[in-house]
């Protein structure tokens, strides 16, 4: 990678440590469109399951937001996600193709209930995520609901709290980091393996 | 040398050109290594596979992705500086975000985040007046005219019509007793007022579900050579098969028809729309306008209008956007205000007018039909739009 194109990048990736969906959106793109061919061949072209390994991936850098300073190369780290979902991806493949040519030799259907790509459960992960925040002491609620709903940057909640800007780091930090625990009691612990990753580079 | 096999077996893998042997081969392979290893090859296939970054982009299908992501940790609507949010407002507000998930990415089209920026004014004033989502139920018009309220209230009755033929209602659903017995060509029809859906199994088994404000005739028994019906308004069919027995669906005051042997389609007459829009889902149909006859492929969506000669086909129509409404869901793709608000009048029984100028502008996104009308304004963004809502049910636009 050039080095301006990677100064773009830790650029992005310093504001998404402090909440910019703008750059997160555009960190996305930019490894939509250098990943996209490897996923089409991992996906044997099935653009939805592309899209969808993507976005898994993607979804451990927000939840892992406060963290992506500590990591040196985050192509490389995400070139590794990518990797990983990209394998359980074709483990799940192999399987049925493997389990239906049985069934077919066989003639016997007796399990013939397939595992099928289950997308992640969106729905149930911000049930969780929504629970922990009401649980949050009032102060450091609002300091995480100016970041999120309001979209306010730490310093302007410094501000505007007229509190320092790392009780506002602090909080944030400490919020998700609750948030990953909840999340990895509820059985998410495989969507947020940033730390197991972390610790080859 | 193993690790050469593994990456030959994956490149026949991508190439989809695994024999039966080879993919037991890789499977086994891919159990029996250490899982770093694997993920290290599938890094060393990847960094050899980076596109080049003028690849095109399917910018609205990144855009739904990245805000599902960033919906994850938002939308709970808390007006973080107001410490004094009474607990009333506090539960409400939960029960929103609550029912706010079921949102993807759907937005304005000039881009308005009407996300989260619920400010307590807001509040308050949606606890004002509101209007409750539609649910199941109906009403049943036996051949004799009788008219039976079908509704989930957990009663069951047993009604007679005039052949004698009995009808059990268990729960809001309809059950015909004995009717094997049933010859003549009796018919009942179940219609749906606005802000009521249902859905019902014919005596063959075909199962139809009806849209607010329609309606299908059906005889008790498929006595005839084919099986008729007629529908009004929007529904979705999932015909049982039987080739010895054509399904016909006739629409209501209208030449046209559809005729099919076993196949999953939905039929929008909505006169409002001024089309009738048919979408076969899988098998094939034959439409007859009255005057044009045309054969339809899964996926393919005709507009046909009843008294025109014309035809209009769309190809490679999403499935999930003609299903929406059977689960439960708005559905908009570039819709204007209009196609809004008519769908929104139907379900919520409500009636819109609109004051000045139309907001111009399209919608894009789905929207969960268990929310109360408030709410699901809120989240097209209409508190940009203004509007009031008086006590017998009238959204003026302004």
């Amino acid at each position: 990678m050039v080095n301006k194109d990677k100064n773009i990048e830790s650029n992005l990736i310093r504001a998404i440590v402090d909440g910019d969906e703008k750059a997160f959106e555009a960190l996305y793109t930019s490894y939509y469109k250098k990943l996209h061919k490897f996923l089409l061949k991992v996906t044997q072209n099935q653009e939805g399951i592309t899209s969808d390994i993507l976005q898994e991936s993607f979804l451990r850098v927000w939840i892992n937001r406060d963290r992506l300073m500590e990591i040196e190369n985050f192509q490389a780290w995400i070139y590794k996600v990518v990797s990983t979902e990209a394998l359980t991806h074709i483990k799940k493949e192999l399987h049925i193709k493997t389990k239906t040519d049985r069934l077919k030799s066989n003639l016997t259907y007796e399990n013939s209930s397939f595992s099928l790509q289950e997308p992640i459960e969106f729905t149930e992960i911000k049930s969780i995520i929504k629970q922990t925040v009401q649980g949050l002491p009032q102060q450091r609620q609002t300091i995480y609901l100016l970041s999120r709903e309001e979209g306010l940057s730490p310093e302007q909640i410094a501000k505007k709290l007229n509190i320092s800007i790392n009780t506002v780091y602090n909080t944030l930090t400490s919020a998700l980091k609750l948030i990953r625990q909840e999340l990895t009691k509820a059985g998410y612990g495989t969507y947020l393996m940033i730390l197991v990753i972390l610790g080859i580079f | 040398m193993r690790k050469e096999r593994t990456r030959y077996l994956l490149e026949q893998y991508y190439n989809e050109t695994l024999s039966r042997h080879e993919t037991a081969e890789l499977a086994q392979i891919i159990d029996q290594t250490d899982q770093e290893e694997m993920i290290d090859i599938l890094t060393e296939t990847l960094n050899s596979s980076t596109a080049e970054e003028n690849i095109p982009i399917d910018e609205s299908e990144i855009k739904t992705k990245v805000n599902e992501i960033l919906a994850i940790d938002k939308g709970f609507q808390i007006k973080a500086n107001h410490r004094t949010i009474s607990s009333k407002l506090f539960k409400y507000s939960i029960s929103t975000a609550a029912a706010v998930i079921v949102l993807f990415g759907l937005y304005w089209a000039f881009q308005q985040n009407f996300s989260a920026n619920v400010n307590q004014k807001n509040l308050v004033k949606t606890i004002e007046k509101d209007v409750q989502p539609g649910q199941d139920g109906a009403v049943l018009v036996l051949s004799d005219g009788t008219e039976v309220l079908l509704d989930s209230s957990g009663s069951s009755k047993v009604v007679v019509d005039r052949d004698g033929s009995k009808i059990r209602i268990n729960n809001g659903q309809v059950v015909y007793l004995d009717n094997k017995a049933i010859t003549q060509n009796n018919f009942n029809s179940i219609r749906t007022p606005a802000g009521r859906k249902y859905n019902l199994t014919l005596s063959d088994g075909t199962k139809v579900w009806l849209n607010a404000a329609s309606s299908i005739e059906y005889p008790i028994v498929f006595s005839k050579k084919t099986r008729e019906v007629t529908i009004s308004g929007e529904a979705y069919f999932e015909v049982a098969k039987d080739a010895q027995k054509p399904f016909i669906v006739n629409i209501q005051n209208s030449k046209t028809n559809i005729a099919v042997l076993g196949t999953h389609f939905n039929v929008n007459t909505y006169a409002d729309n001024g089309n009738y829009k048919t979408t076969l889902l899988e098998g094939s149909i034959l439409l007859n306008t009255g005057k044009r006859q045309f054969l339809l492929k899964p996926n393919q969506q005709a507009v046909s209008q009843p008294l025109a000669d014309q035809i209009q086909l769309f190809n490679n129509i999403d499935p999930a956007s003609i299903l929406a409404w059977k689960n439960d869901l708005f559905y908009f793709e570039k819709a204007s205000i209009d196609e809004v608000m008519r769908d929104l009048a139907r379900w919520y029984d409500i009636e819109v007018s609109y004051e000045g100028d139309k907001p111009s502008g399209t919608f894009t996104g789905k929207i969960g039909k268990d929310l109360t009308l408030r709410q699901t304004l809120k989240i097209l963004g209409a508190t940009r739009v203004k509007y009031e809502l008086t006590e017998d049910n009238k959204l003026i636009i302004q």
